[in-house]
């Protein structure tokens, strides 16, 4: 009797010490990973702050200047122009990522809607083109798209205009004809998991369409109206063949173009070009730290059940 | 519904059929019709059939060289990224799915790099990380080992922008774990009771409960990966020796610094094909890999 609880016991214990190990073995491994993924922003970090060359593998500065931020955010110039600071810059890419990511949206999110919560003859039609156009490469569109926005009636709307926005028209144009497939393609799939009957209680309360987006569903798709923005966001902000194709003066440069300008030279040392990335990235980090609380867990609900 | 007015939807999806014209299926033709043209002066062009699809695969011809050049670069670095992709955002949300601390944390750092995307100034600093003196080489020599020429060899360069793409595995790792939080634990719990090990469950279990998901997360990487443009372009230019001069790399080059608009789009044309190519194939072949619980 005492022997048979002893090698239980034992059996426990073995059990036990394995999935330690196991947890353990886990959680190195995902340590390692999340060195792999951060050291070298850190690293970058560091270097931003180091006069000379950054020859280690530690990330702490060896001789420390505020040289090279200085330079980021008071003026290095690009180009033929001088005197415009990085921050001008991330101005004139603001200038086609907002309207992009405010317009596009809210002007899918109807279509979404339209799709998911009405009926009409041809929607079976309209889903399918969405999807085809899903995994279209945008390859395919790149040259008689451009072909389109420098032909004689497009050109005058966008080349060389001195209105706000408007340099930038093909950058963030799609976005008032709701073309981004993906976003649709995501509102849709949340949206089908919203019960219809919250929509037809608001209806037999006289609701009209919109208020039922508006006042129902809105609340519900806040978490994924948020994804999508983000989404869109880095998209727009991290697009570098878009605005390379579609280049007007000088001054008008975005981050994107600006940044591999400025490159190493005599007066441009490693804290330069590392201050200057950083300015580059810290955008979208921190309105992904911002908008994250709604971000990464529910990206999760958010599409891709069908 | 009552009062429910016909016309409504029709209305709210006009925006959207213009620009589906606009924007996709007018580009779409138009691209076609442009590659069976050339162009014989600043103003002028002729039509010439699929001449210019010829030259592509002519090896004689400087283009039809260079096109087979880039294709073969792009095949190494889809055929080394995508799988490496999906493996290792696999196994991470694996381990994530599970109980384990600090997941906000890890999530979140395994996160930021995907957040950063082809951001400009990310794929400099990824150039500064692989020169000689960087953040790589200083790693290698402390555990031991000589410092690599990355940008001076072919399998060096492709190395480095190969590890751009994988480092930013975070999306495709979002859209597994969400996928594993719905694999029933029962399935796990009768597994364990029949004493079946982790990584036997993980194979008999996990992976089969989530081939759909799988199947997406491959289908669109793939397409993405064979679309590569700023990693190449900024860290390697291309090189050493065109090895890693992508094909979106050369079609840009032919299309809007040459302005050959018809040779560049019979190059998107063929891109565009062999992509639909793959996806049709992969469809086609999920009959037979992929699981449907519903």
């Amino acid at each position: 009797m005492k022997k048979d609880l002893s090698i239980a016991q034992i059996s426990i214990m073995k059990n036990k010490r394995r999935r330690l190990l196991i947890q353990g073995v886990k959680f190195l491994l995902i340590i390692t990973v999340a060195f792999f993924m951060l050291y070298p922003l850190l690293w970058m970090l560091g270097a931003s702050f180091n006069d000379g060359l950054m020859s280690s593998f530690s990330f702490i500065p060896k001789k420390f200047t505020t040289l090279g931020w200085e330079d980021a955010l008071k003026a290095p110039g690009w180009g033929s122009v001088q005197g415009y600071s990085l921050l001008r810059a991330l101005s004139n890419t603001l200038q086609y990522v907002l309207p992009q990511v405010l317009i596009m949206t809210f002007s899918t999110l109807i279509v979404a809607f339209v799709i998911a919560r009405m009926r009409f003859k041809g929607k079976k039609i309209v889903f399918a083109l969405i999807i085809a156009t899903l995994l279209m490469p945008a390859t395919i569109f790149r040259i008689p798209m451009f072909v389109f926005w420098t032909s004689k009636v497009m050109s005058p709307l966008w080349e060389g205009s001195q209105l706000p926005l408007m340099p930038y028209l093909p950058l963030w144009a799609g976005s008032l004809f709701a073309i981004n497939s993906f976003s649709i393609f995501m509102y849709i799939q949340f949206m089908r998991t919203i019960p219809k009957d919250l929509d037809e209680a608001a209806y037999i309360d006289g609701a009209s369409k919109f208020q039922v987006l508006y006042y129902v569903l809105m609340p519900v798709l806040k978490p994924i109206l948020i994804t999508v923005a983000l989404l869109l966001f880095i998209a727009s902000f991290n697009d570098y063949q878009g605005p390379l194709i579609y280049r007007g003066d000088v001054e008008t440069y975005p981050l994107s173009l600006v940044l591999p300008m400025l490159g190493k030279d005599s007066t441009n040392t490693y804290a330069h070009v590392f201050s200057r990335s950083i300015v580059g990235v810290m955008l979208p980090i921190i309105i992904f730290f911002m908008a994250q609380k709604f971000f990464v867990g529910n990206e999760a609900d958010s599409g891709i059940k069908g | 519904m009552v009062g429910e007015k016909k016309w409504l939807p029709y209305v709210l999806l006009i925006p959207w059929g213009l620009g589906f014209i606009i924007f996709k299926f007018y580009p779409f033709l138009n691209s076609f019709y442009l590659s069976m043209f050339k162009k014989t002066s600043p103003f002028t062009s002729e039509f010439v059939w699929f001449q210019n699809y010829a030259r592509l695969f002519n090896m004689d011809d400087y283009y039809g060289e260079q096109f087979l050049n880039s294709l073969k670069a792009t095949a190494i670095y889809v055929v080394f990224a995508v799988p490496l992709v999906l493996i290792v955002s696999l196994l991470i949300a694996y381990i994530l799915s599970k109980k384990i601390k600090g997941v906000g944390f890890f999530r979140t750092s395994f996160y930021i790099p995907t957040v950063l995307g082809a951001n400009v100034a990310v794929v400099l600093l990824w150039r500064e990380l692989f020169e000689s003196y960087g953040l790589m080489n200083q790693g290698l020599e402390l555990i031991g080992l000589s410092p690599v020429n990355w940008f001076g060899t072919p399998a060096g360069a492709m190395t480095t922008i190969i590890a751009l793409r994988v480092w930013q595995f975070g999306s495709t790792m979002i859209i597994f774990l969400a996928a594993l939080k719905n694999v029933p634990e029962s399935l796990y719990e009768a597994a364990t009771i029949d004493g079946a090990s982790k990584i036997k469950q993980f194979m008999v279990i996990t992976v089969p409960m989530i081939t759909p998901v799988i199947l997406f997360n491959g289908v669109m990487r793939l397409v993405e990966t064979f679309q590569v443009f700023t990693g190449p372009r900024l860290i390697t230019q291309g090189g050493p020796i065109n090895a890693t001069k992508v094909i979106n790399m050369l079609i840009y080059e032919v299309a809007f610094q040459n302005r050959d608009f018809n040779l560049g789009s019979a190059m998107s044309w063929i891109l565009f094909l062999i992509i639909m190519v793959f996806t049709v194939a992969i469809f086609r072949s999920s009959r037979y890999w992929v699981y449907y619980s519903d």
